[in-house]
């Protein structure tokens, strides 16, 4: 009798737990019926499925969309997203994908079967025909990302073994050369690289550089994210207004406009990752990668220091299952907002969600609102 | 899923006569429906979604769930000639439009009423418990009702196998300011069963 009241006992406790564990994990701010009634069928381009979408540009007749391969669409018409062709091959692992938004693409690329570096190649006329770029210095590296910057080329790299030796490169018109002394040997590779309409900015997670390319320096003045020992996780520039935004991996986001630095607490239970400024309608508010249990984007405020919830952001048009069941639950990778200012890209990991992996949103001027996430 | 009512009376309606050729006889099933007795039942088949309610304005599809599938397993006892109380734990998964995955795992106490004449059994039962649904991380504990009517045919001494066809509500309460988000989901299960009396 004792012995079957004791497993009574543990099969309550059991239960209990079960039932305890559940009441926690719930959250009434969330409407599992309300989301599902809202959600969009969302019917994207099969190679988007489940898919890795790394960085996403365009050039005058395109956009691009980087994988493991690229893949481009017309900004015109109806034609879908199609596979890329690198100098006459489409045997290739793409590295790194910039465009300029007018006339120009650029492309490093790989061997698929043995990851050799095959070099970067140059479009100027929508993909059609490439010329490959002098790669000067870049031989037996590793090439990690690629951004084109007020028309400067950069190319972030690592050598073997990768301890110690993230590189950043810029192209001088006769090769690759280091972006700055200090650009050798980094502890972390670059994350990004941005322009303040006077300066070029280049972010690794140990530290920020600043200055024209070739003689870029580290930024470690007073209140800066290194001077604070901060981990930095992304950045983007307001050229307009000469400011900078990084992120930083416990919530906050560092600006610096005219040589001093100041900061706002985004979230502080958040792991920030890359930032961009949309533009429309305005231009005050941040959008924000975070990784924590739902990934996927916050949107931030700096005038204000008004935190916004993905889902009920501006980006999505107050749809919040379009959200939901486009970003939610996926890291991102980066986000591009195009040339025009009337498509907004947003990059994400999508391996075994069933989703995709490359969503866009439209701004329309005449209400001034964004469209919410539509699967590409 | 509007013919769903009606399909549930006439299976009630088939099974009156029978039900009243039993309750003139003593013997209650060969007294597998006599007070003392027990029975647990396994059930797995489709969860059909019929509706939610309120309607969201911001609703783009006509039905944003797919169809499911369902499991179950249920103890009774009957307290009386005929009349069980029990509990029932159940797992249901539906997709989405959108390719997210609705799982629901009520946890409920379970009446039931049984009747019939060898072979053939019925029952009529009433599920009441918490739900727990989760959606993409997120998740709630809500109510959750449940009518089910079973058909089964005896295959032996304690088994029976049939099929049942269940009605289930789930109240999706949401308190404070976001009552707004509070919704009822219905569903339609249609389930094969076995039945093991002891």
């Amino acid at each position: 009798m004792k012995k079957n009241l004791s497993g009574t006992a543990f099969a309550f406790l059991v239960l209990a737990l079960f039932i305890l564990g559940a009441v926690i994990s719930c959250d009434n701010t969330f409407g599992v019926f309300q989301s599902i009634q809202t959600e969009k069928k969302q019917t994207g381009t099969d190679v988007f499925l489940n898919a890795n979408v790394k960085a996403v540009t365009e050039d005058g007749s395109n956009f691009y969309a980087a994988m493991a391969k690229i893949y481009f669409r017309p900004k015109v018409g109806s034609t879908g997203w199609n596979l890329l062709s690198v100098n006459d091959s489409t045997n290739y692992f793409c590295n790194g994908i910039a465009g300029d938004g007018t006339s120009t693409v650029y492309a490093a690329i790989s061997s698929s079967t043995d990851n050799g570096f095959l070099g970067i190649f140059k479009s100027a006329d929508g993909g059609s025909s490439w010329t490959a770029v002098t790669s000067t210095n870049l031989s037996g590296l590793a090439i990690d990302g690629m951004w084109l910057v007020n028309g400067a080329l950069f190319v972030a790299a690592h050598g073997s073994p990768a301890e110690n030796n993230y590189k950043l490169y810029y192209d001088d018109g006769s090769g690759f050369a280091l972006a700055g002394a200090g650009f050798g040997g980094l502890a972390s590779g670059v994350l990004s690289v941005a322009f303040d309409g006077t300066s070029y900015w280049a972010a690794a997670s140990s530290a920020l550089y600043k200055g024209l390319t070739g003689s870029m320096t580290e930024e470690a003045s007073a209140g800066s994210p290194k001077a604070e020992t901060k981990t930095i996780g992304g950045i983007c520039a307001d050229t307009a207004a000469g400011k900078v935004f990084v992120t930083t991996a416990d919530g906050l986001l560092y600006a610096y406009q005219t040589g001093a630095w100041t900061k706002a607490t985004v979230k502080t239970s958040l792991t920030l990752g890359p930032i961009a400024m949309p533009g429309n309608p305005s231009t005050d508010y941040l959008i924000i990668a975070k990784s924590d249990a739902y990934d996927g984007y916050s949107e931030f405020k700096p005038s204000d220091s008004t935190y916004t919830e993905g889902k009920d952001g501006i980006l999505v048009n107050a749809t919040a299952s379009l959200y939901a069941s486009t970003v939610y639950g996926k890291p991102v990778n980066s986000f591009y907002g195009s040339k025009d200012g009337k498509s907004f890209f947003i990059a994400l990991s999508a391996q075994g969600t069933s989703t995709y992996g490359l969503y866009r949103t439209d701004y329309d001027s005449g209400t001034g609102k964004w469209s919410g996430w539509t699967a590409e | 899923m509007k013919h769903f009512p009606a399909l549930l009376i006439l299976l009630i309606a088939l099974a009156i006569p029978l039900a009243a050729q039993d309750a003139q006889g003593t013997d209650y099933f060969g007294g597998l429906h006599k007070k003392g007795s027990q029975l647990i039942s396994l059930s797995t088949g489709a969860e059909i979604p019929l509706f939610i309610l309120p309607q969201d304005a911001g609703a783009s599809e006509s039905y944003p769930l797919g169809f499911g599938a369902s499991f179950s397993l249920e103890y009774q006892y009957f307290i009386a000639n005929r009349l069980t109380i029990g509990g029932s734990l159940t797992g249901a998964f539906n997709t989405t439009v959108a390719g997210r995955t609705l799982f629901i795992a009520p946890i409920a106490a379970h009446a039931g009423y049984f009747w019939g004449i060898a072979p053939m059994e019925y029952s009529l039962g009433l599920d009441v418990g918490l739900t727990i649904m989760r959606l993409s991380g997120n998740g709630v504990i809500t109510p959750f009702t449940k009518l089910n009517f079973g058909i089964y045919r005896q295959i032996g001494e304690s088994w029976s196998l049939g099929g049942s066809l269940s009605y289930w509500l789930i109240p999706e309460i949401h308190t404070g300011a976001y009552s707004n988000l509070t919704r009822y989901g219905n569903f339609l299960g249609l389930t094969l069963s076995a039945l093991y009396h002891f």
